[in-house]
């Protein structure tokens, strides 16, 4: 963790050239060695893809790798950086697994606000680097970032669409493949009003339209698709 | 190597503004905003700088060189995907396919507050009739030009085409003429049963910079020459800083800001390092220090025995206290929620540079036209002298509709003479917060001999965010959402609002008062069938008979967790429901006591929704997933305490957030009921978690848990 050292007045900040290898390049900042990576990366480097979210280790979103192993960079100085390999989100297409999982990420519409995904990503990498379709138990253990939009059925779902384990639970933008269930809405003409001070709407009469529900097994701890039968274009 | 964040490389990227000159024509410069008059938007507005009535005449549709279309968004795009809806709304009418169309935001005065789940329903017949007037006069255009009847010619992919003669031209060849005519007020728009955009799930415009690190955020904003802001904000609330503290090395300016301090270095980690360590003194109002979780609760107590309730009273019909009363039957609660801290990703920052003649600003931000009129008002200049860059926001889930780290960056700013970019640090975020109120809510539910019920009353004691931000109205308001409007039918009905008073900010969180009530509503709902010896699902549908959306909303999620068949051993079951922003929504959910130590852990969970239309599925569903997810994380652990007038939350230390391992499976049914009735998505997903999992939890363990959070207390390290 971070130690925030009190700074004494008039003390004098030490400021160093740094010399960083960042996805294949080399890259020369002058700064606080004692600086956490993270902000030398974001605030020296200038490349914003690698996020703060906590400072102190927990929600992972500043993940990078140093020397192909993922580490939390709000938890690495600048100085232990020298002399390492750093990859960060922005080198992450280089890397044949990468390529796949960005991919995979687009195609399940994995993300939502975002912010978490470079962590995310960097940590998805690294699991299926090696090749091979993680287990579940082994997806959940290599991803303990916390994403506050709540991205995590389809990042599974994309981590296992990009190590090859066939036909993905969820497939956001094509027809369900499986079986179906046929929900039609229902018409209506007047809603009856209720005995309130509240007036309530009368709606009109409507077009019916069919959804289409993908069943699972309840014991996959997975998610599945309902989507409407109106494919994408 | 720093970044120009304002020539991004890709077309998909926010803040960019070649629509406004380069190869792009401006042609679809016709509609008017009508400002959704919120009750939120009403009270902020009212309480920060007037900013006017956001009523801007400007253009929503560019048709680029290469025949592309540059769709204009006014919104906030925080991961909800408005911006890819309401630009399947424009590109619908449009007549290209979704393959033309890039997005982008649009000048803070076309744009508007994205709030209430009204992203998309607020605005997609506006964008609807912009894509519509567009083809138009694109159409108008290649008529004249062949000499023929518009109607002599037809559209696909952004080509029209004489159907005559078979000659083709492109928009691109069309748009500069097409830029010059007027289009028609009241264009015909297509019928849903010929859509082709609107109700697929066309890939979000915004997703490929999200998985490279393109994306620009707020907190990712470089200018040239900008220095770096960190805060110190009072620790205890309503506190002010008394004397400027001197500039401590590593820094090169503090600015005091009433009621925080912002220091100044040459980058992010210096700034915080060094406001972190600024010794500051405060001056606090009398009793401020003394205000307690304890102090709070006492006070809410207090109102709920003897507080008069404000008026008009937020629901009465028949005689609820006298039928309560004769009722043989009868459920009498007191629920209590916490105050709840958003917890997005991003935290709060802005960026700002000033010169004698401009202002520009880059927010995370859900509202960027407030931001323009408080700039203009802070600065003196001219409201179009000050340019508002709304980027990409790390999440927002209300508290970035409010401006205070926005009037924090501009007044730094302005004193240090340079661009600065200010960026709170995790734990500044938390304990700053304007959180959602903590609320005590008594249900009495009377029910005649047969278990129907008779009366029902809510009396709910919080405080109002909107009161707090000067709101002058009738007490009707927010707070009340889920208990004064809730879809079952009874025929005496009681819903009070008793205002609590304090400094502890409080503010818009994601379902705002639905949050609070829905919990202890759908509680009770459950405690009175479990008393009357009924099915809870039953129990619903008798009170929602002849209510044929409710009920289906209600059977399919009842029908996708298998209720008709018995839990397995050791599975808890629970059904809410719930409506809120114009949609429908239920969940089922299974628990177990699988969680650390034999605690709760939720391991299914089936949602069904109606939102009338959905312009999106795959969006529908992503944001019921998040806000169930959410919805868990909240009532399991989610609370700010307060002691000694300061606020407990930190960081994700002590915010426990659910993670991967933990989340359950979820399936989601959308339900359509026609695009007249459709409702907002982004908020509807949380509402009915939390008692959906008390529900269960008593049905597994025979414990009603009525207080929130489940597990106070909860860290990370659990």
């Amino acid at each position: 963790m971070p130690q925030w050292g009190v700074i004494e007045q008039g003390a004098h900040v030490e400021m160093t050239v740094m010399k960083f290898n960042i996805n294949g390049k080399s890259v020369t900042v002058d700064g606080d060695p004692s600086m956490p990576f993270l902000w030398a990366v974001r605030d020296l480097v200038g490349l914003t893809g690698t996020k703060y979210g906590c400072g102190i280790e927990i929600c992972r979103a500043c993940t990078v790798w140093v020397d192909g192993s993922p580490e939390k960079s709000c938890d690495m100085s600048a100085s232990e950086a020298v002399g390492r390999t750093i990859t960060t989100i922005e080198g992450l297409s280089a890397t044949p697994a990468g390529a796949k999982l960005q991919q995979a990420f687009i195609d399940l519409q994995v993300p939502q606000c975002g912010y978490c995904q470079s962590g995310m990503l960097m940590a998805a990498t690294r699991l299926l680097s090696g090749g091979g379709v993680p287990s579940d138990a082994q997806i959940d253990s290599a991803i303990g970032n916390i994403c506050a939009c709540g991205t995590y059925p389809r990042v599974k779902a994309a981590i296992k669409k990009a190590a090859g384990a066939g036909t993905p639970v969820t497939t956001p933008t094509t027809k369900p493949t499986t079986t179906t269930t046929t929900t039609r809405s229902t018409t209506t003409t007047t809603r009856a009003t209720t005995t309130t001070t509240r007036p309530r709407a009368t709606t009109t009469t409507t077009r019916p339209k069919a959804t289409t529900t993908t069943t699972k097994p309840k014991t996959t701890p997975t998610t599945t698709k309902t989507t409407t039968t109106r494919g994408d274009d | 190597m720093s970044k120009q964040t304002t020539t991004t490389t890709s077309e998909y990227a926010f803040g960019r503004r070649a629509f406004l000159g380069g190869s792009a024509t401006v042609i679809g410069a016709f509609v008017l905003e009508a400002a959704p008059a919120t009750k939120i938007a009403e009270a902020i507005g009212a309480a920060q700088v007037a900013a006017g009535a956001n009523t801007a005449v400007n253009g929503w549709i560019a048709i680029n060189a290469d025949n592309t279309a540059t769709i204009s968004f006014g919104g906030a795009e925080m991961g909800q995907g408005i911006m890819t809806g309401l630009a399947q709304a424009a590109a619908e009418e449009l007549g290209m396919s979704w393959s033309q169309i890039h997005t982008q935001a649009a000048p803070a005065a076309q744009g508007y507050v994205t709030g209430g789940s009204y992203g998309i329903r607020g605005h997609v017949d506006q964008m609807r009739v912009a894509g519509a007037q567009a083809q138009a006069v694109l159409v108008s255009a290649a008529a004249t030009a062949w000499g023929v009847s518009p109607s002599a010619c037809s559209v696909a992919n952004g080509i029209v085409t004489n159907t005559a003669t078979g000659a083709t031209q492109t928009f691109a060849q069309l748009a500069s003429a097409a830029s010059t005519l007027t289009p028609p007020a009241s264009p015909t728009l297509k019928s849903p049963s010929s859509f082709g955009i609107m109700g697929t799930s066309a890939p979000r415009t915004d997703i490929p910079n999200k998985v490279d690190g393109s994306a620009i955020f707020g907190i990712d904003v470089v200018v040239p020459g900008m220095v770096y802001a960190a805060i110190k904000n009072c620790p205890t609330v309503g506190g002010t800083v008394s004397g400027t503290p001197a500039v401590p090395a590593g820094a090169s300016a503090v600015v005091p800001l009433g009621n925080a301090v912002a220091v100044v270095a040459s980058n992010t980690w210096a700034a915080m390092q060094a406001a972190r360590n600024l010794s500051v003194t405060w001056s606090v109002p009398a009793g401020n220090q003394s205000i307690s979780s304890a102090s709070l609760l006492a006070d809410a107590q207090s109102l709920m025995a003897t507080g008069t309730p404000g008026t008009p009273i937020e629901l009465q019909a028949g005689d609820a206290p006298g039928a309560f009363a004769a009722a043989p039957k009868k459920v009498e609660a007191t629920y209590q929620v916490p105050y709840l801290p958003h917890v997005y990703m991003e935290v709060l920052n802005c960026t700002v540079s000033i010169t004698p003649t401009s202002c520009e600003i880059w927010a995370s931000t859900q509202a960027p036209a407030w931001i323009q009129a408080t700039a203009a008002a802070m600065t003196g200049l001219d409201p179009s002298a000050v340019t508002v860059h709304a980027t990409l926001l790390g999440g927002g889930l209300g508290r970035k509709i409010e401006l205070d780290y926005v009037i924090q960056a501009i007044t730094i700013a302005k004193t240090i003479g340079k661009p600065v970019k200010l960026t709170w640090s995790r734990e500044e975020d938390m304990s700053h917060d304007q959180y959602r109120p903590a609320a005590l809510m008594r249900v009495r539910l009377g029910m005649d001999d047969a278990g129907s019920v008779t009366s029902y009353g809510v009396r709910h004691v919080s405080q109002s965010p909107l009161f707090q931000r000067g709101w002058t109205g009738p007490t009707g308001n927010d707070n009340t959402d889920g208990a004064a409007d809730v879809a079952y039918q009874f025929p005496n009905a009681l819903v009070e609002y008793v205002m609590q008073k304090s400094p502890v900010p409080v503010g818009f969180w994601r379902s705002v008062g639905v949050s609070m009530n829905c919990f202890a509503v759908e509680s009770a709902i459950d405690e009175a069938a479990l008393l009357a010896g009924k099915d809870p699902v039953a129990f619903r549908r008798t009170l929602l008979a002849g209510k044929s959306r409710e009920l289906a909303v209600l059977n399919k999620a009842a029908d996708m967790i298998g209720w008709s068949t018995p839990a397995a051993a050791g599975v808890g079951r629970g059904i809410a429901f719930s409506n809120g922003f114009g949609s429908l929504a239920a969940v089922a959910v299974e628990v177990t006591k699988g969680g650390t130590g034999g605690t709760m852990a939720v391991k299914n969970v089936a949602f069904a929704v109606d939102c009338g239309f959905a312009v999106n599925p795959n969006q529908v569903e992503a944001q019921i997933q998040g806000g169930i997810i959410q919805g868990v994380t909240s009532a399991l652990w989610g609370q700010t305490t307060f002691s000694n007038g300061q606020a407990s939350s930190r960081n994700f230390s002590n915010s426990r957030m659910l993670l991967m391992r933990e989340t359950p499976a979820i399936t989601v049914a959308i339900i359509q009921s026609g695009i007249d009735k459709i409702g907002g998505i982004g908020e509807v997903g949380v509402p009915p978690i939390a008692p959906a999992m008390a529900n269960a939890w008593a049905a597994l363990t025979g414990t009603r848990a009525r207080t929130l959070p489940f597990y106070p207390g909860a860290t990370m390290s659990d």
